[in-house]
């Protein structure tokens, strides 16, 4: 394995602050180089992709199957996410309590999850007991039962936890955003309601599973303490899987070409606070600009120290948490900003925020702000790539939104590199109000 | 094995000192031995609004979250009716940087008006957003004091009200500083690649000059022993109704405890578990059921959460309930389920053993209960725990000692009503 760090260990020397000095400030070092760990790779006998990352001093594993078959891919809304849902509620050869009992006997977990783009199988458990449930997964994966009457029990909890969600303002406000910024049909924008879930049948499940649920759209990546048993194992079970003739078929859900902007306001089921989301449509990370926002976004309010967290939190004391945020999908993206506060007070933090964003336009970022947000990355990356777990999950971002590892490469010279007036440029192009939409619930 | 060093400097400051070569990381975790249960009743809320103050910048330092971010670092804080906790995780090779301001901030807090009125603020808006305007936000208010006579957590961390945030004044602030924020009320934890002769030594030259000071706690209430049913109904527009049955159970260090612990999970971990399966599976009366313990170091709770399912009513659920729970409590559960839950308990310490700042966080803990080796020696005391255990504990949660609380939504008839919905009006 590579070398991950060139601040390897024997370089950390430790500094004795003077006796009779203990309240002077010891000296920062500043992060300046890190690097992508290295990880392995192989392909399976029936095509399906294997990235490795080993490491750790437990005796643990986590492997995680995930296949491009979200709701991007979904002929029925929510087909997706049920299917997913469905997978660890029993196979072909065991009901929903047996396959339960199988997994939790031995200690481990399985989870499996649908989201816009994938679809996931997670397991967790001690490496002694893997040999034991990689057959189960296998079947989970490859042979759900599909059971119409779990089906109706999970929907009807899905139905539940929704109406609960629908109760709060945060939530309302998100649905709004998403609504606005992808439009109300592509699976990035539209939101399920109760009767998307009472009108999914075990037939939409079964059709989805047959077309999306392939070695040719799946990946698996697998971190932790393992070796060479533990490989050879899958390539003998899911590498072998072959589910036979499949039509992999696309998902057509066309993007908007409109740009909604301008003020929405919506009553809520709560009244003492107002949820607020300010945002707009991006793209995806692979889109050249998508570096140098991930600087912006984290001097507007990707952190604590964050302008509009320094100012309408811990300055003026309105609210309690306020973040911005740039997320990326498979195929588009967005940056919003969310905040909760007094109702009363909604139009006065709604002025600040827009303050903030005018600010980033006009005056030029003071070269410490700057350089305090550079070290605070560079911490922060550290902390996604410490140990196998960590590692693996930014390796499975990159390879589920098709990215190249060497973006890894550039985010830290955008990093080290990037000038006041580049990310007053990138201000200028993307903090315009003009192209935000303004969501408020109370 | 998490392999550690403990040493007490003269000023009364534990340290505990893991080394960790896998990472290039280092977590400090500074436990002070406050929370909510050593607040004044006219006061709650307190603990957690002073961990707030303590981001306000100290003497040397006078921004901490400044110099965090400068030398690469996050760092957050928690607060519980037990302990306060601090932690931050940044490069190793900045390590002294986190020390000196954990030192700074030990001694020389800086305390004043603006601060203190912006946190107080900032926490009104958290009890709003965290309580208030969430649809079941409000329950840990209602259960706490239900269940809670005499001892201080019949409050929840957050207050009980907003108005005791709001009536803060910064002569408590500067008491509560004083009266349990020295040296000798803390746990300070380091995890980290480092090694531990030159992390104590770092240690030392930061705190050694920080003088010891009186820990000033007032004297805590033990709950008479329950000998009465009491319920609680509230109805309000809650998207649907939900049962809590409460029991007082033992205190952290308490002969039961570890068996009340493992029967939550025998009811309730997992899909094969029990409960889960007679409740949610087979009788289907139940759309959600849990159980579980609040594990606080005074008196804890064992409790049981239920929804009904679509179309069956509170009361049928409950009589079902209470028919698995009778039946329960005349069988010893199969040796078989003790196993699985001993596996269920090695994956979980190996899986949280996996990073470094849980290590240092729950050997700072660990401590606070009396023996950071507990990281290490816990799960033995759980395997101890039989099937007759299992069975004793389970017969103490009766009819006539439980706490009930009923929350009423979807439009649903109330047959009993004698809740006022407290505190959802301004």
């Amino acid at each position: 394995m590579k070398s991950v760090f060139v601040n390897s260990l024997d370089r950390i020397v430790l500094t004795f602050a003077s006796m009779a000095q203990p309240n002077k400030a010891p000296n920062i070092h500043a992060i300046s180089e890190l690097y992508l760990p290295g990880y392995d790779y192989t392909t399976l006998p029936n095509g399906m992709e294997l990235f490795m990352v080993k490491g750790g001093a437990e005796p643990v594993l986590k492997m995680e199957i995930v296949f491009r078959a979200g709701a991007t891919y979904e002929k029925k809304p929510v087909a997706a996410e049920v299917m997913a849902g469905l997978l660890s509620e029993g196979t072909q050869t065991l009901d929903s309590v047996s396959l339960a009992e199988k997994i939790e006997s031995l200690g481990a977990t399985i989870f499996t999850r649908g989201g816009v783009d994938t679809i996931r199988v997670r397991l967790l458990t001690l490496t002694k007991f893997f040999p034991d449930l990689i057959e189960v997964v296998t079947e989970v994966v490859g042979k759900p039962a599909f059971d119409a009457t779990e089906l109706k029990v999970l929907i009807e909890n899905k139905i539940e936890r929704l109406k609960i969600d629908l109760k709060k303002n945060e939530v309302l406000a998100y649905r709004h955003l998403t609504d606005k910024i992808f439009g109300p049909e592509h699976p990035y924008g539209r939101n399920n309601d109760p009767e998307d879930y009472e009108a999914i049948t075990v037939e939409a499940l079964k059709t989805h599973h047959q077309n999306h649920i392939i070695p040719q759209k799946g990946m698996i990546f697998l971190s932790g303490f393992f070796g060479e048993k533990e490989i050879a194992l899958i390539n003998e079970t899911i590498g072998r899987w072959n589910p036979g003739h499949t039509n992999g078929l696309e998902g057509l859900h066309p993007l908007p070409e409109e740009i909604i902007s301008g003020y929405f306001e919506y009553d809520g089921p709560q009244t003492h606070q107002a949820a607020i989301r300010i945002g707009r449509r991006l793209f995806s990370q692979a889109h050249p600009d998508f570096n140098g926002l991930y600087m912006l976004n984290t001097i507007l309010g990707g952190y604590f120290g964050s302008r509009l967290m320094m100012e309408i939190r811990e300055n003026q004391g309105l609210t309690y948490g306020i973040y911005s945020s740039v997320d990326s999908f498979a195929s588009d993206g967005c940056f919003y900003i969310s905040t909760e506060t007094a109702t009363e007070n909604t139009q006065i933090v709604i002025e600040a925020i827009k303050k903030e964003m005018k600010r980033l336009q006009t005056e030029l970022i003071p070269e410490s702000e700057l350089n305090m947000a550079r070290n605070y990355l560079m911490g922060h990356l550290m902390t996604q790539i410490d140990g196998p777990f960590a590692t693996m999950d930014l390796i499975k971002s990159f390879k589920i939104e098709n990215l190249k590892d060497s973006l890894f490469a550039k985010t830290i010279e955008m990093i080290q590199q990037i000038t006041p007036n580049e990310l007053q440029d990138l201000a200028r192009k993307y903090l315009n109000l003009e192209k935000w939409v303004i969501i408020v619930v109370k | 094995m998490v392999n550690f060093e403990k040493h007490t400097l003269e000023n009364g400051l534990t340290v505990l000192i893991h080394q960790d070569t896998n990472t290039p990381l280092a977590t400090i975790n500074m436990l002070y031995k406050v929370g909510s249960r050593d607040e004044s009743p006219e006061r709650t809320g307190f603990a957690h609004l002073f961990e707030h103050l303590m981001f306000g910048g100290s003497k040397h330092a006078t921004s901490y979250d400044d110099v965090v971010q400068l030398a690469g670092g996050d760092s957050n804080a928690y607060t519980n009716s037990d302990i306060t906790n601090f932690y931050c995780t940044l490069p190793a090779i900045n390590l002294e940087t986190a020390l000196w301001l954990e030192a700074d901030r030990m001694q020389y807090l800086n305390i004043n008006q603006k601060s203190l009125s912006t946190q107080q603020q900032v926490v009104i808006e958290e009890f709003k957003e965290t309580c208030i305007n969430q649809p079941y936000g409000m329950v840990w208010h209602m259960l706490a004091e239900e269940c809670y006579k005499v001892h201080p957590y019949q409050w929840p961390t957050i207050g009980k009200v907003i108005e005791h945030i709001a009536d803060a004044k910064l002569e408590d602030v500067q008491k509560f500083y004083k009266s349990f924020y020295g040296p000798n009320n803390a746990i300070l934890s380091i995890a980290g690649p480092m090694d531990p002769a030159s992390v104590l030594a770092l240690i030392k030259s930061r705190f050694d000059a920080i003088p010891s000071r009186a820990i000033n706690r007032s004297i805590r209430l033990e709950e008479a022993l329950q000998t009465e049913a009491r319920t609680i109904n509230s109805e309000a527009p809650y998207p649907s109704s939900v049962l809590y049955l409460a029991w007082l159970m033992d205190n952290r260090n308490g002969p039961n405890y570890y068996a009340f612990d493992l029967l939550s999970d025998v009811m309730s971990l997992g899909r094969s578990s029990l409960f889960y399966q007679r409740m949610v599976k087979v009788l289907k009366v139940c759309a959600h059921m849990d159980a579980y313990i609040t594990g606080t170091e005074d008196q804890g709770l064992f409790i049981m959460e239920l929804r009904p399912s679509k179309d069956v009513s509170m009361e049928e659920m409950e009589e079902h309930l209470w028919n698995e729970l009778e039946a329960f409590q005349k069988t010893e559960i199969n040796p078989s389920i003790l196993a699985k839950l001993k596996n269920k308990n090695e994956s979980t310490v190996c899986f949280s053993n996996v990073s470094a700042s849980h290590k240092a966080a729950n050997l700072a803990y660990y401590e606070s209960l009396g023996d950071a080796n507990l990281i290490n020696t816990e799960a033995d005391r759980i395997s101890e725990v039989t099937t007759a255990d299992i069975k004793r504990v389970a017969n103490l949660l009766r009819k006539d000692n439980v706490n009930t609380l009923r929350l009423i939504g979807n439009g649903e008839v109330v047959t009993i009503a004698e809740m006022e919905d407290e505190e959802e009006d301004e």
